[in-house]
């Protein structure tokens, strides 16, 4: 199996953009540097917590084949002897799922990983001696987005959902682990 | 003899391929009813959805949630914006849509997937009149009191059949 899995992915990669990738003129492509702001929901909390960070993304001139990367974070957050912070960084697929020329919805899927601290100073630790607690969690993430091409400048809102891996014991349990991301975004392209 | 039967029988397969991609303008009606969440347990939420390529209806219930002691019920209406429509054996969209509530309005965006559960179709369109495992991350927005709540199904799952 994990022998034929790049053969597989291939094949499903062909399938699902073969015939956008393959009508974009050979050696052409799109390149945009981006800033995001917007907020951020945690899996066991309502609060919307603030969030910033950047991202490149490099597409067919066509934009039926897209390649992404980024990374946001949450900034620390301090009060009462403790810090705490969440980040993550992503790489996603992605293609542009409507026909209009210069703007447009777009569908990525990818994966990533979300990590976060809580802290605790020297004052606030229990009799054990913790400082606190660190997590990195590997997982599946899925966006929506609306962008805009005007002229060089590239605007874009995006929906996006983080749901981080579950062990067996936890899917037996039917636990999943979902972040929720809304971001305002605005860069250039080349 | 076996030989010549696997082959005329593939041979109709494609045949019969290229005639639904060709006419891949169904329906398909899908039950939700197994949903995770941050809990142990997962989510109590349902939902039976009549699609085409293009638009998706559905109604669903989340016993996990409550509105004024009820479970939370509605109905939505999406656009579908297929990656891959029932044309492929494998279906990918994505979906914005809206609707209305017992705790008011509501937006959802949905990544969705439909995996026949016969492998025999696999280099096929859809097949029709038979299950299909269909798997979405949908992300529910509400307006709940004055209050935006957003609400994740991190992994929905259901049963899908086209005719």
């Amino acid at each position: 199996m994990s022998r034929n899995l790049p053969r597989i992915l291939a094949t499903i990669c062909l399938m699902l953009f073969g015939e956008l990738t393959l009508a974009a003129p050979a050696g052409s492509a799109i390149l945009a540097i981006n800033s995001t702001a917007g907020v951020l929901q945690q899996p066991t909390s309502h609060y919307y917590h603030a969030i910033y960070g950047a991202e490149a993304l490099l597409s067919t001139t066509n934009e039926g084949f897209i390649l992404r990367a980024s990374y946001l974070e949450r900034p620390e957050f301090k009060d009462a002897g403790y810090a705490d912070k969440d980040f993550g960084w992503f790489g996603q697929i992605g293609t542009k799922v409507t026909k209009a020329t210069n703007h447009g919805l777009y569908a990525f899927i990818g994966g990533g990983r979300m990590g976060g601290y809580v802290k605790a100073d020297a004052g606030h630790r229990g009799d054990s001696g913790e400082t606190g607690n660190h997590y990195l969690l590997p997982g599946l993430t899925a966006a929506m987005s609306y962008a805009a091409r005007l002229g060089p400048v590239y605007l874009a809102a995006e929906q996006q959902t983080f749901v981080g891996y579950v062990d067996k014991v936890q899917l037996n349990a039917m636990v999943g682990w979902p972040y929720n991301f809304f971001q305002f975004k605005i860069g250039f392209l080349w | 003899m076996v030989i010549r039967a696997t082959c005329l029988a593939w041979l109709w397969l494609l045949a019969a391929g290229h005639a639904f991609a060709e006419n891949s303008r169904h329906y398909t009606l899908t039950s939700q009813f197994i949903a995770l969440a941050p809990n142990a347990g997962g989510q109590n939420a349902y939902s039976l959805r009549l699609a085409t390529n293009n638009w998706e209806l559905s109604g669903f219930s989340n016993l996990s949630v409550a509105v004024s002691g009820r479970a939370l019920t509605g109905a939505t209406f999406d656009w579908r914006f297929p990656i891959c429509d029932d044309s492929c054996w494998w279906q990918f969209f994505v979906q914005a849509g809206a609707g209305v509530t017992n705790g008011g309005p509501i937006t959802e965006l949905t990544w969705g997937s439909v995996l026949p559960l016969v492998p025999l179709w696999l280099p096929f369109g859809t097949p029709l009149y038979l299950p299909a495992l269909r798997l979405d991350i949908t992300t529910q927005l509400l307006a709940i009191r004055w209050r935006a709540v957003t609400w994740s199904y991190p992994l929905w799952a259901g049963l899908s059949v086209a005719f």
